[in-house]
């Protein structure tokens, strides 16, 4: 299932988790910090998020404000 | 601070936004454009959405809902999305107009123009369409996907909370969590305990270390473990690792009989009694102590209370039992400290201080919510969305877990921190504190600091945090985090680090953007730097100190007896 990853899969994660971020196109290039909503405890969140989606933990200090979707993807898949 | 302050409105609300009314009562043709432009654009949303629905031909409206099971979701699903688009818009156009009015209502000032942002931001937030079920579509979704499973959950963590934590919406699976098992599990023992503190020691991991012990005084706005959380997360774990003896303070949660306890308690009988002790145990002259947040500040008291010639007959200044010193997003000057002024008015520290009459402490839960106030949407909207409407189990993180550990603050003590600290000012006024029958003046500490701030702390603020600088006379080195309060402390080197830190000494006079802008960036965390500066001043490396001493024998095990109450 991690494999099956992709911009569109996240990009819905994203605008479920962050309601506000429903009209704005997320793309691999698109930084934690662009995504509205997105503060300094986001990261213990989206990390929560993640790890019960696809059952991988991501480190926290991965989830940075400038840390991209593509970034966040690659890791879901190769760990 | 804002004077003549109404016993009603503690906080300021109502009197903010009437001197908003009023300011807006000398342009009423702005203010009404500004409502008619937000009219407007709801009403188009509303338009808009309507042709969408009536134009789709695949809509699940051209038909009934009542057409099959299937059709039924269809039909509820669809109208969940437009309905949420509808309003979400709406609800940001409202949002944008309250936040325009705010920003430019014409000779408002600034102290009330930012109370009325941050309280207008807090109805935006519970507002917004997502925190309701059938506004929110992937909580409807996820209800029909699981036949009603999801709601029936929700409720269950909704009638939980009510229980078990009083309403305030649970951030954390407290059953994963056991102080002193996968939380503050680095190995020590508690070698000195007082009616403040426990003192850990922690035991060490290399064959040599460095002559100079760290003494941490710890936050005792929540509890100490904040550096000892997942072992892969610790900083008391990690800086044993790199060959210090490290000490930590663990405060006791106080209670009804120790009310009277003062700021100068905690510095006294807390940080200096611990640094006493682990010199005497590591059996060296002088200490590194490092203070983090309201602990930096008691730290820094103590510095300026060691530094007062006044303390010796002969008017030379006394030896220092603290050789150098680390502060962690500490304000020693409160001119601007940030979010929480929205909390410390007149008004509010005196409804504190009300609150605290008939128990003689602030109830942890008050201090949570007030944190939680500052990040309305990471630490409430998102919990009550995931888990009463989606019905998702708490969160699994070390992080919540100690930011819902709350404790309680003495009634003294916090009198003292709220009046004469973020409501006076004192610690770096004309008039001063005087603490224990000594004037504490920064400018006679003399021993060097590494000063740390983050770029994203709203506790406090980084350059706040950075004016320590116009208050000492020593060398400091600065490090400035990424990250917020919490997380650019916790921050473990990493070859993944997303994080970036900029570190470089500090020349007197300097304000902290000029420096910003004459430091490199670096990949991840500060920990290193810290550990290469505490390398060159703590000493050549020896054998470890053994566990507690003839004077200060072992009591019990790490992490001890008062985390846990």
């Amino acid at each position: 299932m991690v494999n099956a990853v992709n911009i569109d899969t996240l990009s819905a994660c994203i605008k479920e988790l962050f309601p506000d971020a429903a009209d704005v196109i997320i793309g691999s290039e698109t930084l934690l910090d662009d995504v509205p909503g997105w503060d300094s405890m986001s990261a213990v969140n989206l990390q929560t998020y993640l790890a019960t989606a696809f059952g991988v933990t991501i480190p926290e200090e991965m989830l940075s404000s400038e840390t991209s979707v593509g970034e966040i993807i690659e890791q879901i898949r190769h760990g | 601070m804002i004077p003549n302050p109404e016993p009603w409105d503690p906080l300021l609300v109502s009197t903010s936004f009437l001197k908003l009314a009023r300011t807006w009562s000398n342009d009423p043709a702005g203010l009404h454009r500004r409502f008619t432009e937000a009219a407007v654009k709801i009403n188009r949303t509303v338009v808009e959405e309507m042709g969408r629905a009536l134009n789709d031909s695949s809509s699940p409206h051209r038909s009934e809902p009542n057409q099959g099971v299937e059709t039924g979701k269809a039909w509820y699903l669809d109208a969940a999305k437009r309905n949420h688009r509808v309003l979400r818009e709406s609800h940001a156009a409202w949002s944008d107009w309250m936040a325009a009015s705010i920003a430019d209502a014409p000779g408002l000032d600034d102290d009330h123009r930012e109370r009325c942002r941050f309280w207008s931001a807090q109805v935006s937030g519970a507002l917004a369409p997502s925190n309701f079920f059938w506004t929110n579509p992937g909580a409807v979704q996820r209800c029909f996907e699981t036949d009603g499973e999801s709601l029936q959950k929700g409720y269950a963590n909704w009638l939980r909370d009510q229980q078990e934590t009083n309403g305030l919406v649970a951030t954390v699976d407290r059953d994963r969590f056991q102080v002193g098992v996968n939380l503050a599990a680095t190995p020590g023992a508690v070698v000195h305990r007082n009616r403040l503190m426990e003192l850990i020691q922690y035991a060490p991991s290399t064959e040599r270390v460095f002559q100079t012990p760290i003494v941490f005084i710890t936050p005792w706005i929540n509890k100490y473990y904040i550096l000892d959380l997942a072992p892969e997360r610790s900083l008391m774990a990690w800086l044993r690792d790199q060959g210090f003896t490290v000490f930590s303070i663990s405060w006791k949660n106080p209670d009804s009989a120790m009310q009277d306890v003062g700021f100068e308690d905690y510095v006294l009988e807390g940080a200096l009694e611990a640094i006493e002790t682990a010199r005497s145990i590591a059996g060296t002259e002088s200490v590194h102590a490092v203070g983090f947040c309201i602990g930096g500040t008691a730290l820094a008291s103590l510095m300026a209370w060691l530094s007062d010639p006044a303390a010796r007959a002969d008017g030379e200044r006394p030896a220092s039992p603290v050789a150098h010193w680390t502060l962690f997003t500490t304000l020693v000057d409160f001119s601007n400290p940030g979010e929480l002024e929205r909390f410390t008015s007149e008004g509010a520290v005196q409804s504190a201080e009300t609150l605290m009459e008939r128990d003689g402490y602030l109830d942890g839960s008050v201090t949570e919510t007030v944190f939680r106030l500052l990040r309305p949407d990471s630490l409430i909207w998102h919990h009550v969305v995931r888990n009463y409407l989606y019905g998702d189990a708490p969160s699994r993180s070390d992080v919540l877990y100690w930011n819902s550990d709350s404790t309680r603050l003495p009634r003294r003590m916090l009198s003292f921190y709220l009046r004469e600290l973020y409501l006076n000012n004192r610690l770096v006024s004309e008039q001063g504190v005087t603490l224990a029958g000594r004037r504490l003046r920064l400018s006679t500490i003399e021993q060097p600091l590494y000063a740390v701030g983050c770029i994203q702390d709203h506790i406090a603020p980084w350059t706040e945090v950075f004016r320590v600088r116009e208050h000492l006379r020593v060398p400091i080195r600065f490090s400035l985090s990424s990250e917020g309060h919490v997380a650019g402390i916790v921050n473990p080197p990493s070859a993944k680090s997303r994080r970036r830190y900029w570190s470089g000494d500090v020349e007197t006079g300097t304000a902290p953007d000029d420096w910003l802008a004459t430091q490199a960036p670096l990949q991840g965390s500060w920990w290193a730097d810290w550990a290469v500066w505490l390398s060159e001043r703590c000493g050549p490396k020896g054998s470890p100190p053994t566990p507690g001493s003839g004077d200060h024998p072992v009591l019990c095990a790490a992490p001890g007896t008062y985390v846990l109450e």
